[in-house]
């Protein structure tokens, strides 16, 4: 890492440094001073050496001054709001409110002020940083976390272009109500294809402000040299058996309700695990690498006297080991199968779909006849009109560049 | 639920979207021209989800992640 005050003439960079963006860093790198606003992704570019500026070496006692006193003063608003805000959350939900919302002065003040803590360092550093520094544009891989979206204001308040790459295709369809993930801060939105380009659009954001790229998070699944076919891939993960099944497991998306939860979850395990015994398989559970406790599909696994393994990683030898891959929800997961020339079908959840006629998909119920279909469906050309439509870089790869060339020509 | 039909979780659902856009309006909650209510937003979504999941009983208030 250089030193805050280590005078660069490259112009500054904001990003916010999840790891899903990490394969545009190095080519960014080479034109800007990265500075990341996750303190993790500074260490952890550094630690591959991808040079960075580190932001909290900016902290000092004029900024934490600066920050406890703007938060305090917004807790005090908060404390003075808190008769105002219990009455709208209880008219929002005639009579149906959960009990802490009946007494938001007994937490509203202290669930703002950790907020606003947060927020106010971070904008007080970046402030710093900006005396120093010409800030270039900032890229986020989502804009609607509170430190990534305050990190999006805090640019457009200053006129500094700002770039969302989305980490991934939300498959909302356009009748599944409301959602945060429908929405954008940014100037720019990069877009991995036309689906996620019509996505935005229909959310508000105007189409002149989105560019195609492609999917950079999926640009290694083309390194076609270093991935397993499918008979390494059974060798290796000591699978020795006729039908090979993959089954995605989700994650708890915690930003929304809908279908039935928990209980959808252990229907759809449980579809996979008849459809294991049906096909005389062997089921690999890939599990989502933000997913809860994998102790459940052992269980499940045991019980049920079914034979499989459980990762949460690995995912090119997951699914090139199968015939197929069942996914719980329209996951993106489908699409890197798809990829990988595995094809799929998805357990369907409510509000959400892909927009295309591919991947197969059912209820639970119904899973046993749309597996077969998908298992079929291997080579069908029909899976590449798939995977362009979510991935314009198909077949080449190649996304990683198209980012780093835009956003070079977006922060001019 | 494939068919479009929304369920009482998905009605919630609306309620805590509209709830957690308008929440804040006219509390001038604004730190260095952020306005700290659309910054949390995505955060009262998945505090307010949780608690009316639990409110039905359901621990796991979520849904699938896509």
């Amino acid at each position: 890492m250089s030193e805050p005050n280590n005078q660069e003439r490259k112009r500054v960079l904001l990003l916010y440094g999840h790891p899903v963006g990490q394969g545009y860093w190095r080519g960014l790198s080479e034109h800007y001073d990265l500075c990341f606003v996750s303190p993790q992704a500074t260490e952890y570019a550094a630690s591959i050496g991808v040079p960075c500026i580190n932001l909290n070496g900016f902290l000092n006692g004029d900024v934490q001054e600066h920050a406890l006193n703007v938060s305090a003063q917004i807790a005090s608003q908060a404390v003075k709001n808190s008769d105002i805000i219990t009455g709208r959350l209880l008219s929002q939900f005639n009579g149906s409110a959960p009990p802490e919302f009946h007494s938001a002065q007994d937490w509203w003040p202290g669930y703002v002020l950790q907020h606003a803590q947060a927020i106010a360092l971070q904008s007080a550093l970046l402030t710093q940083l900006s005396n120093v520094r010409e800030i270039a544009g900032c890229v986020v891989h989502e804009d609607v976390a509170p430190d990534t979206r305050s990190l999006v204001l805090w640019c457009k308040a200053r006129g500094i272009p700002t770039i969302h790459v989305p980490h991934a295709a939300c498959h909302l369809r356009a009748d599944g109500g409301s959602d945060i993930h429908r929405e954008s801060r940014s100037d720019w939105i990069l877009a991995s294809g036309e689906y996620e380009r019509d996505f935005y659009v229909a959310g508000g954001h105007p189409m002149n402000r989105i560019a195609i790229v492609g999917a950079p998070q999926m640009d290694g699944l083309y390194a076609d040299e270093v991935l397993p076919a499918q008979a390494e891939a059974r060798r290796v993960l000591d699978i020795d058996n006729e039908r090979v099944i993959c089954y995605a497991g989700t994650w708890s998306q915690t930003t929304a309700i809908r279908g039935t939860g928990l209980s959808e979850m252990n229907d759809g395990l449980h579809a996979v695990i008849d459809l294991t015994h049906e096909w005389q398989a062997v089921l690999i559970i890939k599990s989502h690498p933000n997913g809860g406790d994998d102790k459940v599909y052992a269980q499940a696994l045991r019980d049920t006297n079914t034979p499989g393994l459980i990762t949460r990683h690995y995912l090119s030898y997951a699914v090139r080991a199968a015939d197929v891959l069942v996914a719980q929800g329209p996951s993106n997961i489908c699409i890197e199968a798809a990829i990988l020339g595995t094809p799929s079908c998805y357990i369907q959840s409510e509000g959400f779909d892909y927009a295309h006629e591919l991947p197969f998909r059912s209820n639970a119920e119904q899973l046993s006849i749309v597996a077969r279909e998908a298992r079929d469906s291997r080579g069908d050309p029909a899976w590449q009109d798939f995977i362009r439509l979510y991935n314009a870089a198909h077949p080449e790869g190649g996304a990683v560049e198209a980012v780093v060339e835009k956003v070079i020509e977006l922060c001019q | 639920m494939a068919d479009g039909s929304a369920t009482m979780r998905s009605e919630q659902n609306e309620a805590i979207y509209h709830m957690a856009s308008e929440w804040f309006v006219g509390l001038d909650l604004m730190i260095d021209d952020i306005d700290l209510g659309d910054a949390m937003k995505y955060d009262v979504l998945r505090v307010s989800g949780r608690l009316l999941g639990r409110v039905q009983g359901d621990e796991r208030a979520e849904q699938p992640g896509t």
